[in-house]
């Protein structure tokens, strides 16, 4: 989408009832969508309905965008309010189950999300921190292939690597820490 | 909480998406929660990075699902309208103010004029129904109340046609060819009389059990090259495609049911009989989908773009200018649906379609409409998906259409239709039997006379099914046959 009239023509198109022309708007912008989600969601899972929810809302009230402005940060506006109720969902059901750290964790989370600025950086902080990945020695960069690229549990990695679960989870924390840090450092540069 | 049992508490919430518990003196200092949330949020990232559905097809074919559910819903509609219709009163309000100021009249006939024009960015395919069923103040016509209590009752809910998003051919040899094209799997579906249509038992539950459910629709359409044909005219069929069909069968012999065959004709797995616990019987397809494809090899999955499996039905012309009427019918009783719905296409050549329209449209016309055609609605009379059990025009005792030209509106007539068919018929017309239809029908059909044209018809049925001695106790059913131009 190289400007705001192919996209207002897509909209109005899709107002129209043409399927397609929503279709369309849904694989331009879904990718962008779901890392926001994915960034404060719990699990794939919870940030995958969250923007299905989201662009439900937006096929329901696509009357309501007004033509000529941000189309993604119209669905941004809506996924914060979606991920908000779902967090705070989240919070209450935690409490209800008398875990109080699950339930302050899912809370602080909902309003991190209700604060973030409008201009989001979500995109830079994926791309930055494919980067610092990369950059990783590869003893941890190894490591995280085998938990995320082939999906390996804690303990599944644990069992191959003939080490306790809990130092593998605490190694992970580490390269994580090393990430954030890594991203920071990038995102203050900005270059990526 | 020392930093090592913060590590460990932290490590664990990654991990497992959830915090573990903590004693109730313990408490998280807003650093470490600040410091929580930044590696859930690079947690998240990760994750996203790594996923196995990078391209989202799974994610947008949900999506679709999820949207065409939300559409059947009675409110969808209306929530964009209720957004237009804000936009529309603030621009009416501030018409209306200039021309208060003008004169009061002209302020009326402005508002009348906004009220009465329909708006351009609304897409109700539904409306025409609606309009049809609407009392009228004066002239045109009015259906009878219990109508709309039909027409609710009888048509389709989007999860009961969930298998027509499944995008089947109807062509062996270009299945065939696609698969090779593709590098996919073919997933025949074969039954008496073209399961896509009035078809025999078996393709009737496969099509409103397991092809109706999420997972299977979403499996055959992102691996499969599904083709759906019927299986006495596939048997006989010559050539290339038909030495095919045949093979598949002696390779599976089986009277119905689904195939799994490679682009090669290599039978890979087959799925012929329902289990006795119809519960499990989706599973049961999924793991004939599974072995299948595991058989096969790896396979891309696609995108299925939206498309509609009959793009002719009920709406609009053929090339050569036929029409393919929409038939619902369904068992109900007391006004509620009381069994699954018959979907079904009933063509009309040009000629027949022709033979619906008024000879005269003054209004008050009274005429009947040829008996052959009347005889071709008998179809509407069965609630029964089964082709055997289904009236033909030849069944008929009683078949009579009347239209009556109510009235005229700018170029259009508004033409009120009754009508009553009596059918009673063998199953197969050679086994058991009888099998006795009754119905009534009131209906509306709109006529374009400038263009000389029917631009809509809705037919509503209501009658009796009695099924074959000794389960012949009558059943009430109803029917709806629809068409706009």
């Amino acid at each position: 989408m190289d400007s705001f009239t192919q996209e207002d023509d897509l909209i109005r198109l899709a107002r129209s009832g043409n399927p397609g022309a929503f279709s369309e708007l849904v694989g331009a912008h879904q990718g962008a969508l779901r890392a926001f989600t994915a960034r404060f969601a719990p699990d794939l899972e919870t940030a995958d309905e969250v923007a299905q929810e989201t662009f439900l809302r937006a096929y329901q009230g696509l009357a309501r965008f007004e033509l000529g402005t941000d189309f993604a940060k119209w669905l941004r506006g809506i996924a914060r309010h979606v991920l908000q109720d779902s967090l705070r969902r989240r919070a209450r059901e935690a409490g209800v189950r008398q875990r109080a750290a699950d339930a302050f964790l899912a809370e602080s989370m909902a309003r991190r999300v209700a604060s973030a600025e409008e201009g989001d950086d979500t995109d830079f902080r994926l791309r930055a921190l494919l980067r610092c990945v990369e950059e990783l020695d590869e003893g941890p960069r190894e490591l995280l292939g085998r938990r995320y690229r082939e999906g390996l549990s804690t303990i599944e990695l644990a069992g191959k690597l003939g080490r306790g679960v809990s130092a593998i989870r605490v190694h992970l924390l580490k390269i994580r820490r090393m990430l954030r840090a890594c991203i920071e450092l990038r995102l203050r540069k900005s270059t990526v | 909480m020392n930093s090592e049992e913060w590590d460990e508490f932290l490590a664990a919430c990654l991990d497992e998406g959830s915090a573990p518990d903590l004693s109730k003196d313990v408490e998280i200092s807003p650093e470490r929660a600040s410091e929580a949330l930044d590696l859930m949020e690079v947690e998240g990232l990760l994750r996203h990075a790594h996923r196995r559905d990078g391209d989202g097809t799974s994610f947008r074919d949900h999506l679709w699902r999820r949207i065409k559910a939300e559409e059947s819903r009675p409110g969808f509609v209306r929530d964009v309208e209720t957004a237009l219709s804000g936009r529309l009163s603030a621009q009416r309000r501030r018409l209306a103010g200039l021309v208060v100021l003008a004169a009061s009249f002209l302020v009326f006939v402005a508002v009348w004029f906004l009220v009465s024009r329909p708006s351009p960015e609304t897409h109700d395919p539904l409306a025409f129904v609606e309009d049809m069923l609407r009392p009228r103040e004066a002239g045109g016509v009015q259906l009878p109340a219990s109508s709309s209590e039909i027409l609710a009752a009888v048509r389709a809910t989007s999860e009961e046609l969930r298998w027509m998003e499944i995008p089947w051919l109807r062509d062996l040899a270009e299945a065939q060819r696609l698969a090779r094209e593709e590098r996919r799997p073919i997933l025949l579906w074969t039954g008496g009389g073209g399961p896509l249509d009035r078809s025999c038992g078996c393709a009737y539950g496969l099509r409103r059990g397991p092809l109706s459910e999420d997972e299977v629709v979403g499996r055959i359409s992102a691996n499969f090259v599904p083709v759906a044909l019927d299986r006495d005219a596939a048997s006989r069929a010559a050539g290339p495609a038909g030495e095919l069909y045949r093979s598949i069968h002696r390779q599976r012999p089986a009277y119905e049911g689904l195939w799994i065959v490679s682009p090669d004709g290599r039978v890979l797995d087959a799925h012929s009989k329902p289990p006795k616990e119809r519960k499990i019987w989706s599973q049961a397809v999924l793991y004939t989908l599974d072995a299948g494809l595991k058989a096969f090899g790896p396979v891309e999955p696609r995108i299925v773009q939206p498309f509609s499996l009959f793009p002719h039905r009920g709406t609009g012309f053929t090339p050569a200018g036929a029409v393919s009427l929409a038939v619902s019918s369904r068992l109900i009783h007391n006004g509620r649906p009381d069994g699954p719905v018959v979907e079904d296409g009933m063509d009309l050549s040009a000629e027949e379609w022709a033979g619906l329209s008024p000879p005269s449209v003054a209004a008050g016309f009274e005429w009947t409409v040829p008996e052959a055609l009347a005889r071709r609605f008998c179809r509407a009379l069965s609630p029964a998906g089964d082709v055997g059990t289904m009236p033909l025009p030849q069944d008929a005792k009683v078949a009579e259409l009347k239209g009556v030209v109510e009235s005229i509106q700018g170029n259009r007539a508004q033409v009120s239709l009754k009508g009553r068919w009596e059918t009673e018929h063998f199953v197969d017309r050679k086994k058991e039997g009888p099998i006795r239809c009754s119905a009534s029908a009131d209906g509306v059909l709109v006529y374009d006379f400038a263009g000389q044209r029917t631009v809509s018809l809705l037919l509503v049925f209501r009658g009796t099914y009695r099924h074959t001695p000794p389960w012949d106790a009558p059943r009430q059913c109803g029917a709806v046959v629809e068409w706009t131009e």
